[in-house]
């Protein structure tokens, strides 16, 4: 866990100091401050959450975040694309998150089936929907240039799709230890791809202030 | 199964790295190709304006040097329209450099006058008949270059019949320009086209004259009777009900 935690925070530092050189980022900068807060909070929640009984207060504010975490998190990926590969303003998205904020109010009372069908729905919709709609982007709108925010998004969809794609395939879901060994590979790729990036721009400047200077 | 996930994360993401870094070259190479349109688009039209100048200076030389023996009214007369001419390149290059029109409010009829003075002088015949004026949509600056061109053209073809006169028809509605031509010419409609010539000349002046008309919303064809070609240019509105009565 701590491994996740190391390479996620240098994945969000760098994406800041992508920002500082292309304010375009920010969404991007943003969406992975906010998934590390939320990987915080929930480790945080999680042995109430996996606490059996319903023991009220805290715990149950935890859980529920727990949840609404869980339930919530693919339509990030999908306003970034929007934002990205459409460059659209992704309101759309926000009114569909109403279903899952209906599940989450109405936790626990929810069943398992209602759940697992929830989900199901919710992943396949949400990641088809994102993958239609980067290659909307990249083959029918000539207006989007492709940006280390596009490559950052597109690794992020890829591997989140392959992340639930093989515990789905292996009847695994939710098995905590693949997730975060997954997580690992995704914020490590994504802290060596901004990494380059600024190295890269770093360089091309410094020839940049040479050639000016010369 | 752990090491299964790790792989399978590792390669969707390389699939989704190889699609950027796919999309990204077909950019470039798209960008590339639309710069090097631009270019060839700039080209074009550095060689107009290049052309257009050459005969505007080449005019204004020839018009220094002939002022040089005139009596002292005729020159001063002579050195205005020089002056105007420097004007005229002026505002060329300034237009080729996307600085704004420094227009004159020069109407056809006066560019008319300007260039049948300019090139009157070097010994052709201009008649002119202006009954009124041709208006024009924008600056004036493409109805100079087409004025320029077609009395140029004319200027050039005519000093190859001896006794040959240039008439210049001006009204409201159009203006026409007509001078001989040998009986080997070959003034099919694609004498309008880019390098294209029936006078062994550069093929650029008729192809500025279409492209500066259109600019400014006139239309120009042509017209042959014997030995006499008319350059007809018309407002775009009438351009399609209106004919000279001219017989090919």
């Amino acid at each position: 866990m701590s491994w996740l935690f190391a390479v996620h925070l240098v994945a969000v530092i760098l994406s800041w100091g992508v920002t500082r050189r292309l304010p375009s980022h920010k969404p991007v900068a943003a969406f992975f401050t906010w998934v590390g807060f939320l990987e915080v909070v929930r480790s945080t929640a999680k042995p109430y959450t996996d606490h059996a009984g319903d023991p009220g207060g805290l715990p149950v504010a935890l859980r529920y975040l727990d949840r609404a975490t869980v339930l919530t998190w693919w339509f990030f990926p999908l306003a970034l694309c929007i934002h990205y590969f459409l460059r659209r303003k992704p309101h759309a998205v926000w009114p569909v998150m109403v279903v899952a904020w209906l599940l989450i109010a109405r936790y626990p009372a929810v069943s398992a089936e209602e759940l697992g069908t929830y989900l199901l729905v919710y992943a396949a919709v949400t990641m088809s929907a994102s993958w239609a709609i980067i290659f909307w982007g990249m083959t029918r709108r000539d207006d989007v240039t492709p940006t280390i925010s596009h490559l950052a998004v597109m690794v992020y969809v890829a591997a989140e799709v392959a992340m639930d794609l093989v515990p789905l395939a292996e009847d695994v879901l939710g098995n905590w230890s693949y997730i975060i060994a997954g997580n690992i590979v995704l914020y490590a790729t994504l802290a060596l791809l901004q990494g380059g990036w600024l190295l890269r721009k770093r360089r091309t400047d410094v020839i940049g202030e040479l050639g000016a200077s010369a | 199964m752990l090491v299964q996930v790790i792989i399978f994360v590792a390669f969707a993401m390389g699939l989704g790295s190889v699609a950027w870094w796919s999309w990204s070259q077909r950019q470039l190479a798209r960008r590339q190709v639309e710069m090097q349109r631009d270019l060839a688009q700039l080209g074009t039209e550095v060689q107009d304006v290049a052309h257009d100048l050459q005969n505007l200076l080449a005019s204004i030389s020839l018009n220094v040097l002939v002022a040089k023996d005139l009596p002292a009214n005729e020159r001063a007369e002579a050195l205005d329209d020089v002056e105007q001419a420097t004007w005229s390149a002026s505002r060329m290059v300034a237009a080729l450099r996307s600085q704004l029109p420094m227009d004159k409010g020069m109407t056809c009829r006066t560019l008319v006058k300007l260039h049948a003075a300019l090139l009157g002088r070097l010994g052709v015949e201009i008649e002119i008949h202006a009954r009124g004026d041709l208006e024009h949509d924008g600056s004036d600056l493409p109805a100079e270059r087409v004025v320029q061109n077609l009395l140029g053209n004319a200027v050039r073809e005519s000093m190859r019949h001896p006794d040959a006169i240039v008439r210049v028809d001006l009204d409201t509605d159009r203006l026409v320009v007509s001078n001989p031509i040998g009986d080997d010419a070959e003034l099919g409609d694609e004498i309008w086209e880019r390098e294209v010539s029936g006078a062994h000349s550069s093929g650029l002046g008729l192809s500025i004259v279409r492209s500066s008309a259109e600019s400014i919303g006139w239309t120009v064809r042509h017209e042959i009777e014997g030995y006499v070609v008319h350059f007809i240019v018309e407002r775009n509105a009438s351009a399609r009900t209106s004919g000279i009565g001219i017989t090919a």
